[in-house]
């Protein structure tokens, strides 16, 4: 379960509105996941319904960022992380699809969504949301970007993200080491392809050859006895 | 890239010195490495030098971990860390996971490995491991050690420390699997 805490609060309406209606799809999820309620077409439309309201609250954050005039610095490496996230999430449903059950593959995208959600309010929308609090109080942008770049996590926040990025990084070698072994079969699996390949060119070249020593001694006499 | 500091020290000498014997030598490589002063064969034997100490290391960790009777549920805990470690090194001499076949790169993923690896060990588990110690050596029962250990409060500027070298782990794993997967899909496409 994600549990939502007023650490996560941005401040700002829209956001924070956003942000707690996917930590609520998130925990569902896990609830049916766990209890093993929904089919796997009803699983699949959940999942793709939880990316295309990430997807669309990614978006209306830039759009935030845009209209606040926020320093430029900040919104490059902020819309960096969100592409990096899309990026991550379209492999999630193109890797995970053939050999895997849809409950796992549902559990693997709900942790990595929420453990990077987790990581990335605390360590990212709450700077942007304090550089927008700085603006509307009459800052310009740089010097917005300036005061918050300065400012220092408090340790309870710090141990919240470790926490995410723990998880993150051991679902990552979970599954390079699902990739590896699947790289390894594939490997096996080319190698008796190939053996294969040869053994049947073999067997036509002697089928061959025995067709041609057939055609030359055939007498269509033969036929008639 | 990295600094020492008295952040690292656990007040066991052996480990100490190990610990900063084995940045030392990450230091090296990097600066070498950096200077291009290094040849195909230096690598290899960094490479080996690099695995064999710090897996030493770690075994000489447990050996005084068992010597002092830690309590067990901490030691099952580190022990299931430093096996993590033993397992995620292996893997780089893999071919299979090492994206760059170039001997240079797969010396540059290790260093980047055991620096952020070791970084993280050090602040999240032997300090609470050498704490534990300081009260088993002043008399305590490792249990009561274990439990008066159990909500310690490890300095804030710690977990920073911690956060960024997870982070790093986190892109490199995330990295690493990108290109196993690119390599599986021209793998595919060329059976096709």
């Amino acid at each position: 379960m994600f549990i939502w805490s007023n650490k996560f609060e941005t401040k700002l309406d829209l956001v924070d509105t956003q942000h707690k209606n996917l930590f609520d799809l998130l925990n569902k999820l896990c609830v049916n996941i766990k209890n093993g309620i929904k089919s796997e077409g009803e699983l699949d439309s959940a999942i793709r319904l939880l990316i295309h309201y990430t997807k669309t609250h990614l978006h209306d954050e830039e759009l935030l960022m845009q209209d606040s005039r926020i320093d430029n610095r900040f919104f490059t490496r902020h819309r960096m992380e969100h592409n990096s996230f899309l990026y991550d999430v379209d492999r999630f449903s193109e890797f995970s699809s053939s050999d895997d059950g849809s409950t796992d593959k549902a559990d693997k995208i709900v942790r990595f969504i929420a453990f990077w959600l987790i990581f990335h309010i605390l360590g990212t929308d709450l700077a942007m949301a304090e550089q927008i609090a700085c603006i509307k109080s009459g800052m310009t942008p740089q010097q917005a970007f300036e005061t918050v770049k300065e400012q220092k996590l408090d340790s309870v926040t710090v141990k919240m993200m470790l926490d995410a990025v723990m998880n993150l990084w051991m679902d990552s070698k979970n599954a390079h080491a699902n990739l590896e072994k699947k790289y390894k079969g594939l490997e096996i699996k080319c190698k008796n392809l190939q053996e294969k390949c040869t053994d049947l060119e073999s067997k036509i070249q002697t089928v061959l050859v025995e067709t041609i020593d057939y055609e030359s001694d055939f007498r269509p006499f033969d036929l008639y006895k | 890239m990295f600094s020492w500091s008295d952040k690292f020290l656990t007040n066991i000498d052996i480990l100490d010195i190990e610990h900063k014997n084995l940045f030392n030598l990450l230091a090296t490589l990097t600066t070498k490495l950096q200077l291009r002063k290094i040849d195909d064969e230096d690598i290899e034997s960094s490479i080996s030098i690099l695995v064999h100490y710090s897996k030493n290391h770690l075994h000489h960790e447990e050996l005084i971990m068992r010597e002092y009777h830690i309590d067990y549920r901490h030691f099952s805990k580190h022990i299931m860390e430093h096996s993590s470690f033993r397992y995620d090194i292996d893997r780089f001499k893999n071919n299979a996971s090492s994206y760059d076949r170039r001997i240079i790169g797969q010396l540059e993923q290790i260093i980047r490995f055991i620096t952020h690896w070791f970084t993280f060990h050090i602040l999240s588990t032997d300090l609470v491991m050498a704490e534990q110690l300081a009260l088993i050596k002043s008399g305590k029962d490792p249990r009561e050690a274990y439990d008066n250990i159990k909500d310690n409060k490890t300095d804030p500027e710690n977990f920073n420390l911690m956060l960024d070298s997870v982070i790093n782990l986190w892109f490199d794993a995330r990295d690493d699997c990108k290109r196993l997967e690119e390599s599986l899909t021209k793998n595919i496409d060329n059976i096709i």
